[in-house]
């Protein structure tokens, strides 16, 4: 029998590539427990580096970790004759982050900056897409969350959050402490210093969060509010519960496009 | 030094003041944009009030301003903090000034650029002069 009519399955994406192709990835079945992310199980976060692999395991980051990150960001905002410049670093703040929750052994204390920074970027990578909510208080989020058996780091798309929708009194709150800031260099050619709302995103989350989907704890689906505030990754929650207080993005098309 | 913007109450009133006239002046200004061209619109964007304070004393007069408007209406029903409540007095009498800089004109209630208009920029009523 000629090898090619042996080969088990074809390979449109890459016909030249060397048989035996690679297995197809799986497709991902809604509901399995292993499209879930499992919110009880130490994260394990590979880089690979030429041929080689470097493997961090992450233990769960416990929310008051998590404040020291968010505060340790620096957001600021200054006038530059008529524009504003804002400027963000998260950088340091992520790298801190790795140093005390990862580095634990004496051979993790060599883990290069550059892994320090990749694995920062992974604890921090979920966002919501650029798609409208799903209905209101439904929100969708994607994240990479820690590698798949083959060891390489899978990103999950089938994240939803659904809240309730927020009182008047719950914005305020957020409205209110996104507003804290404070001024180094005097009032007006100084630099604002913003200070973050996420603590009260975080408490909002609690408040608010009616049930998710993409999340378990082992093979039991994550669900009803108490069970979701207690397990929930604090950078998902204020990932997720943030949409319901933003302005709605509007879209804009350039003339020439018409 | 570092300054709270949260009690800095003289920063926060400009930033009141200094917001409460520049939308009055884009208000103003949106028409002639719409009919003008880049260059006119650069000219007349530029004509505008500038704000002169760090960003951050804006953010937070944008929520006091939010804040009055919630309380006006009914929506709030919790207590204020000690600094709400300074804001929320620094808003009312940043609009009574606001008021008094550009008084309504009695025919048809359009804002007056300034105090000693002599005609309404909108109707053309001419205004009596009150003789001291």
């Amino acid at each position: 029998m000629p090898e090619e009519n042996s080969k088990p399955f074809g390979d449109p994406a890459h016909p030249n590539r060397p048989y035996p192709w690679p297995p197809p990835p799986e497709d991902p079945i809604p509901g399995k427990a292993a499209d879930l992310i499992d919110l009880s199980a130490p994260r394990l976060i590979v880089i690979r580096q030429g041929a080689r692999k470097f493997d961090y395991t992450v233990p769960r980051i416990p929310q008051e970790r998590w404040f020291e990150y968010f505060d340790g960001i620096v957001s600021t905002a200054e006038r530059k004759g008529k524009q504003v410049v804002q400027h963000t670093d998260a950088s340091s703040a992520g790298v801190e982050l790795v140093e005390k929750v990862v580095i634990q052994d004496e051979a993790a204390q060599r883990m290069p900056l550059a892994h320090r920074l990749a694995v920062a970027n992974v604890l921090t990578s979920a966002y919501v897409p650029d798609q409208d909510m799903q209905g209101f208080g439904q929100v969708p989020l994607v994240a990479i969350w820690s590698a798949g058996n083959g060891g390489t780091m899978r990103r999950y798309k089938n994240l939803v959050h659904s809240f309730e929708e927020p009182t008047a009194e719950q914005n305020r709150r957020y409205r209110r402490e996104d507003s804290r800031a404070q001024i180094v260099g005097g009032s007006r050619k100084g630099t604002t210093v913003y200070h973050g709302a996420q603590r009260a995103l975080a408490d909002l989350y609690d408040q608010l969060i009616v049930s998710v989907e993409g999340y378990a704890i082992g093979d039991t689906p994550l669900a009803g509010r108490e069970m979701i505030a207690s397990h929930m990754d604090t950078f998902h929650k204020v990932a997720s519960v943030v949409r319901l207080f933003a302005p709605k993005e509007i879209e804009i098309e350039d003339e020439d496009e018409e | 030094m570092k300054i709270d913007t949260a009690y800095d109450v003289e920063g926060l009133s400009q930033a009141l003041s200094e917001l409460l006239e520049n939308g009055f002046a884009q208000a103003r200004v949106t028409r002639s944009l719409d009919d003008s061209d880049d260059e006119g619109r650069d000219r007349i964007s530029g004509s505008l009030p500038p704000l002169t304070l760090s960003p951050g004393y804006y953010k937070l007069a944008e929520y006091f301003l939010w804040l009055e408007k919630c309380k006006d209406n009914d929506l709030i029903k919790g207590a204020f903090t000690l600094a709400e409540s300074e804001g929320l007095i620094a808003v009312a009498e940043a609009r009574a000034q606001f008021e008094r800089n550009h008084p309504p004109c009695g025919a048809c209630g359009a804002l007056q650029d300034s105090p000693f208009a002599t005609g309404c920029h909108k109707c053309g009523a001419e205004f009596m002069r009150r003789s001291s």
